[in-house]
């Protein structure tokens, strides 16, 4: 039976510079009880037509076409009409649960009121069906959550929320834009599950709109691949994955890393230019408590140790608030760690003056996860590439340095015709590319790369992955090559150093973590990483560690693994790291068993 | 809570009492004082005059008198020009009168602006809109000490419907000019600011999700934009509060209601430092005072705020 | 000889080498905003006429500002409406001197009083907020304690204490509209650079070596000028009402020399006899430079950050 049926759909937007076309007549249906998935990269427009069909489209936009639901036109319709099936007959989760949520309304407040509009139940009995549903999307203490406010839930807890608000009504549709792409990979993995789940228990209808092949591969069951506000190709899942018909998406499969197979960075022999030792940084955190309050350190970083080779590319990976982050700009100096130290090439990098740092800083580059915010919106790109320049070779001339930055501009693949451009004149890839130029303009020994292809489209994630290699096949430098995405990192990588709460509890060769990782948290992160094949994602089995990931705050959280350590009483133990097999260090953990009995206790 | 309310006001007492230092220095180091005038004082009578009012005192010892005796007698001294009246009468006399009047000026300001700016907001490009942009804009260009004589032509002289000067007690009649007069110009900027901050929350994702929830406009507007709307326009509404006490000089001037403007200007014209000081102390004690009320009603709109 | 200079060597690469697009910048885009931007266009026209007629007024005055027409002093209702044909164009005033000339002189005080003000705050705000948020610590709690207590004073005290103890004149008055203007500013500017600092290109910068003032001055600055030039502008019409207010208590700038807020009171004090002209014709200008001035802030604002409405 067909629940939502689109024919002809076209959503355009009145600009400053005239129409603008999102989405140019696509139809498609939806069937009770299956999952959808709409792909697209950004600006694809497959946001849109679901917004232009629920009406939600920004006051400069208009729709034409038909959208029908269970056989009634909805298109355009008066807003009174119109909310008698927003919220009942279908539901929406949107992709930052965070922005999503009035923020000065308790969570119960917020669910009770769409039952109030839809099915005039209130106090008591709305109550009770509304923590029904918390505790049906599995909700930790769902009762005292239906009295805190948005802001004090997680994450992956407000996207619950969402869920069990848009599900209250128990709508026939639930359309899901970009559901999990702001979440952690076990917390998406969790979501995911959920949603698997209400489609089979209830027979939901889901509309999944997403940019990951993972995701979908796992979820969907047809799928329609959409670009430039068309679709190009569509079919069963299965089908896709095998055989893709389209040049675009078989581009888009291939664009994709996967943790299960594929090329990685080998071994590599080489001289040690880099070693942290017990790095930590603490920033002090302003509490309750006392007449002025108190502060209490957050143990960003608590103890890393670790060495980097010539040519050698060093994946760090882990959750937010892992510390992966401020790890890198410890390393730098771009923030003071609070103690252990940096061997660069031999010298102490920690205990450098401002001008010692300066001239290292030379051969020591970050590139970053946004590429608009880092480049200065003032500067033409030239200019931006240019800088380093003007500090470290002062004595070139105008002429001199715009030679080597077209050279430089040439090499990361950006045509001359853009050396008076603007930043937001440029793609996101384009400015990346920007950014990897300014890197490298000095050839550098080190580069650090914090997330720098987190924030791109899969496509033009995987140019800047192949563009990172060729230059340090041509260069020699050596990478730390950060991520919260084990697929890219594995790719790129010859190492890789699993993070968690400030802490290494694993680090091994890219490949031996990908297949045969050791420590629970790691089998945890790589069982959650999505696979882009329908076939192999769902033969696999997931390890769910029980509970959330804890605060860095919380020093419980430290010994997450070693329950055993807890249950004597020795909650200042610190996990050591063990070598398993030349190269492998894992740190100290209970069994796995032991672990997942803590959940049931 | 009650702990960050004390913890504010320890803070506040140092910057208050930097204030009053601040103060006393600046009117004592200025040349010439109010008994300098244009038929000199015989050198005699002037010492005596000074010995009176302790000004033969070293510097720093009339300070710590000065301090002393508000902190422990709360006695801000006598005033310099008005013989037998000490700055606390004079005080005592006008700020309840400023208070009424401003605080129904800022209480007519705000809601009326509020109003005025949701409705244009709601009706965005509409008549509606138009209509309160433009009023927002003339009451903003209108500064207060014109609406008070526009005020008086036409009420008092043309129409001659309500009295155009005097207290008499705070009756109505006697109210409604000063009110209209010190509330328009804030008025209409509190109305530019409620229509631009319901704007843009109208644009953001949770209003988003409100509107898929399927709830009517009515709920969508009261219940999820409202606060989040108001919290631009609190941080604003502190300073006004302020203003609006200290603008009172020129409905002092104008409609003789005697508050606590007049005493300022007289005293500033006729250097009574006494007076002026007592005067800037006093308000700059209540400016601490409303910030402080300002945050509090702010963590009451934000739950993210919490103290 | 040409070819051998380096310059010219240079110069000539410029034009021949390759020719690259030129980008459009940030200030190119929200110049082109602000062009389209009809109210804030006609108030540009409608200011820069009342800055021609301040600058070339006077050049048609028959009096100047200070004289008596003694024979007309005597019945002002009745000879001193605005005519062309005595050369009162605007009329008497109540003490009988001409107030075309007056209306020029005081205008021209205002528009004076508003760009100072807002200039002081500009320099004064800007350096002082930038300051206090790049170097950050105790240095910024310092220099913000400073700002909170002189923002704890409400603005007209700050402003009549500064002219009762300093004296009335042009100077004082400046001082002390500058010395209240900048407060604001340099909280705003202080803000403005917190967030710019956590920027990753500033990170960026850092990175690459580029010393703490070269980021201030290649960085930090340009990324502030949006913001300033907008609060600079809404400052002005801020900075003539504060003037106006004094000068209205009586404590502005002293005769003959007078300023609109001062006129306009004069005129308000003597509509009830029946010489309208006294007051329309300061109101008039001071209405129109307030309301272009809005406009234009807005105008302004709408083109710099198009994000904020």
């Amino acid at each position: 039976m067909t629940i939502l049926s689109v024919k002809d759909l076209r959503v355009g937007f009145e600009t400053q510079d005239g129409r603008f076309e999102a989405v140019k007549g696509v139809s498609f249906d939806i069937r009770a009880g299956e999952c959808l998935g709409i792909v697209g990269e950004s600006g694809s427009g497959k946001s849109q037509s679901f917004m232009a069909a629920m009406g939600l489209l920004p006051p400069n936009g208009s729709a034409s076409g038909s959208v029908t639901l269970a056989g009634k036109e909805i298109l355009n319709l008066p807003v009174g009409k119109l909310n008698r099936v927003r919220g009942a007959d279908v539901g929406m989760i949107f992709q930052d649960p965070l922005t999503a949520l009035t923020p000065h309304l308790k969570v119960g407040e917020q669910m009770a009121e769409v039952l109030k509009v839809h099915r005039g139940l209130s106090g008591a009995q709305a109550r009770k069906l509304c923590l029904d549903w918390l505790e049906r999307v599995r909700i930790p203490e769902a009762a005292r959550r239906m009295k805190q406010y948005p802001h004090e839930l997680s994450g992956g807890m407000r996207q619950r929320v969402m869920i069990a608000q848009a599900m209250l009504c128990e709508p026939k549709l639930l359309i899901a834009d970009e559901p999990t792409t702001a979440l952690d990979v076990t917390v998406q993995a969790e979501v995911l599950d959920l949603m698997d789940e209400l489609k089979r228990e209830l027979g939901t209808a889901i509309a999944l709109i997403t940019h990951d092949m993972g995701v979908v591969a796992r979820m969907c069951d047809r799928i329609k691949v959409m670009r430039l506000g068309a679709f190009v190709e569509e079919g069963e899942v299965h089908d896709i994955f095998a055989a893709p018909q389209h040049d675009y998406t078989r581009r888009l499969l291939d664009a994709m890393p996967r943790i299960d197979k594929g090329e990685s960075g080998g071994h590599i022999e080489g001289e040690e230019i880099l070693r942290v030792e017990d790095m930590k940084v603490h920033f002090p955190i302003k509490v309750e408590g006392g007449l002025f309050g108190k502060t209490v350190p957050l143990k960003a970083v608590n103890g890393v140790t670790f060495g980097l080779k010539a040519g050698e590319t060093l994946g760090i990976v882990g959750e937010s608030g892992c510390g992966k982050s401020t790890l890198a700009r410890a390393v730098l100096r771009l923030i003071d760690p609070s103690d252990g130290s940096v061997s660069w090439l031999g010298k102490p990098l920690h205990a450098m003056d401002k001008k010692a740092l300066k001239a290292e800083r030379e051969d020591l580059q970050i590139v970053f996860q946004d590429p608009l915010a880092s480049l200065d919106p003032r500067m033409t790109i030239a200019d931006s590439i240019a800088e380093p320049l003007k500090t470290y070779r002062p004595g070139l001339t105008k002429s001199e340095r715009r030679e080597e930055v077209l050279k430089m501009m040439e090499r990361v693949g950006l045509e001359a015709e853009k050396y008076n451009r603007y930043p937001h004149e440029l793609s996101g890839g384009q400015n990346q590319r920007v950014g990897i130029a300014r890197a490298m303009i000095n050839r550098p020994k080190l580069i650090i790369c914090d997330e720098a292809v987190s924030a791109l489209d899969v496509s033009i994630q995987a140019q800047i992955v192949a563009l990172l290699k060729e230059l340090q096949a041509e260069f020699g430098m050596s990478m730390l090559f950060i991520s919260h995405d084990l697929s890219v990192v594995r790719e790129i990588s010859n190492r890789i150093m699993v993070l968690y709460l400030g802490r290494i509890v694993e680090l091994a060769d890219a490949e031996t973590v990908c297949s045969a990782p050791r420590h629970p948290y790691t089998r945890s992160l790589i069982s959650a990483v999505p696979i882009p094949d329908p076939a192999a994602e769902r033969a696999r089995t997931r390890i769910r560690l029980p509970g959330e990931l804890p605060s860095p705050l919380d020093a419980k959280a430290a010994l997450r693994f070693l329950p055993s350590k807890l249950a004597a009483g020795e909650t200042d133990y610190v996990p050591q790291l063990e070598e398993v097999a030349p190269g492998h260090f894992v740190a100290e953990h209970d069994d796995l068993d032991r672990i997942m009995a803590e959940d049931a206790a | 809570m009650l702990i960050y309310v004390i913890r504010r006001l320890l803070v506040a007492i140092p910057t208050i009492a930097l204030l009053v230092v601040a103060s006393f220095l600046m009117m004592h180091l200025a040349p010439g004082g109010p008994f300098t005038s244009e038929r000199p004082l015989p050198p005699e009578v002037l010492a005596n005059i000074e010995a009176q009012y302790g000004l033969d005192q070293p510097l720093w010892k009339q300070l710590w008198d000065y301090f002393y005796n508000i902190v422990v007698h709360f006695d801000f001294g006598p005033s310099f020009v008005q013989k037998d009246r000490t700055v606390n009468d004079i005080i005592a006399q006008g700020f309840p009168i400023s208070l009424t009047y401003g605080s129904l000026a800022f209480l007519a300001a705000t809601i009326i602006g509020v109003v005025l700016g949701i409705a244009a907001a709601i009706r965005h490009n509409s008549w509606v809109d138009y209509f309160a942009v433009s009023i927002g804009i003339a009451a903003q260009a209108l500064p207060n000490f014109i609406m008070g004589p526009i005020l008086i032509l036409t009420f008092t002289l043309w129409l001659g419907v309500l009295p155009g000067g005097g207290w008499n007690g705070g009756q109505w009649e006697y109210l409604v000019l000063p009110v209209i007069a010190l509330s328009t110009s804030y008025m209409g900027s509190i109305a530019r600011i409620t229509r631009s901050s319901m704007l843009e929350v109208m644009n953001s994702n949770f209003i988003r999700t409100a509107r898929a929830k399927g709830l009517p406009a009515r709920a969508i507007i009261w219940r999820h934009a409202m606060k989040p709307t108001l919290l631009p326009v609190i941080s604003y509404l502190g300073p006004v509060f302020v203003y609006v006490l200290t603008g009172s000089v020129f409905v002092d001037l104008y409609f003789s209601t005697g508050g606590l403007g007049q005493s300022f200007v007289s005293s500033a014209l006729t250097r009574d430092y006494a007076v002026l000081l007592g005067v800037t102390i006093l308000y700059g004690t209540l400016t601490v005072l409303v910030n402080l009320a300002t945050d509090l009603a702010y963590a009451w709109f934000d739950p993210k705020i919490r103290y | 000889m040409f070819g051998k200079s380096e310059k010219a060597a240079e110069l000539a690469a410029d034009i021949s080498d390759f020719n690259a697009v030129r980008g459009r910048s940030l200030l190119r885009d929200a110049m082109g905003r602000f062009l389209r931007n009809k109210a804030a266009m006609a108030s540009v026209v409608l200011l820069s006429l009342v800055v021609l007629f301040v600058i070339f007024g006077p050049l048609f005055a028959q009096y100047s500002n200070e004289e008596i027409d003694w024979t007309r002093m005597g019945d002002i209702r009745g000879m001193g409406a605005p005519s062309l044909e005595t050369g009162h164009y605007f009329g008497l005033d109540e003490l009988g001197r001409d107030l075309y000339a007056r209306v020029i002189q005081a205008t021209r005080t205002s528009l004076l009083v508003g760009l100072i003000g807002a200039g002081m705050a500009l320099l004064v705000g800007t350096a002082w907020g930038v300051i206090a948020g790049f170097y950050g610590g105790r240095l910024d709690s310092v220099m913000m304690r400073v700002v909170d207590i002189l923002l704890a004073i409400p603005l007209t005290l700050i402003l009549i204490l500064i002219l009762v103890v300093a004296g009335r004149s042009f100077v004082a008055l400046f001082v002390a509209l500058g010395a209240v203007s900048w407060l604001t500013m340099a909280r705003i500017v202080r803000g403005q650079t917190l967030t710019l600092k956590t920027r990753e290109f500033i990170e960026a910068a850092r990175a690459g070596g580029v010393s703490e003032s070269a980021i201030i001055f290649r960085h930090i600055l340009p990324n502030l000028i949006g913001v300033v030039i907008v609060y600079a502008s809404l400052l002005v019409p801020e900075m003539i009402l504060a003037e106006s207010f004094i000068s209205f208590l009586g404590l502005g700038i002293s005769e003959p020399m007078t300023s609109l807020g001062r006129l306009i009171a004069e005129g308000a004090g003597t509509m009830n006899y029946g010489t309208l002209w006294q007051l329309a014709f300061p109101l008039f200008f001071y209405v129109t430079i307030i309301i272009t001035m809005f406009f234009i802030g807005d105008g302004l604002r709408d083109a710099l950050d198009p994000k904020d409405r």
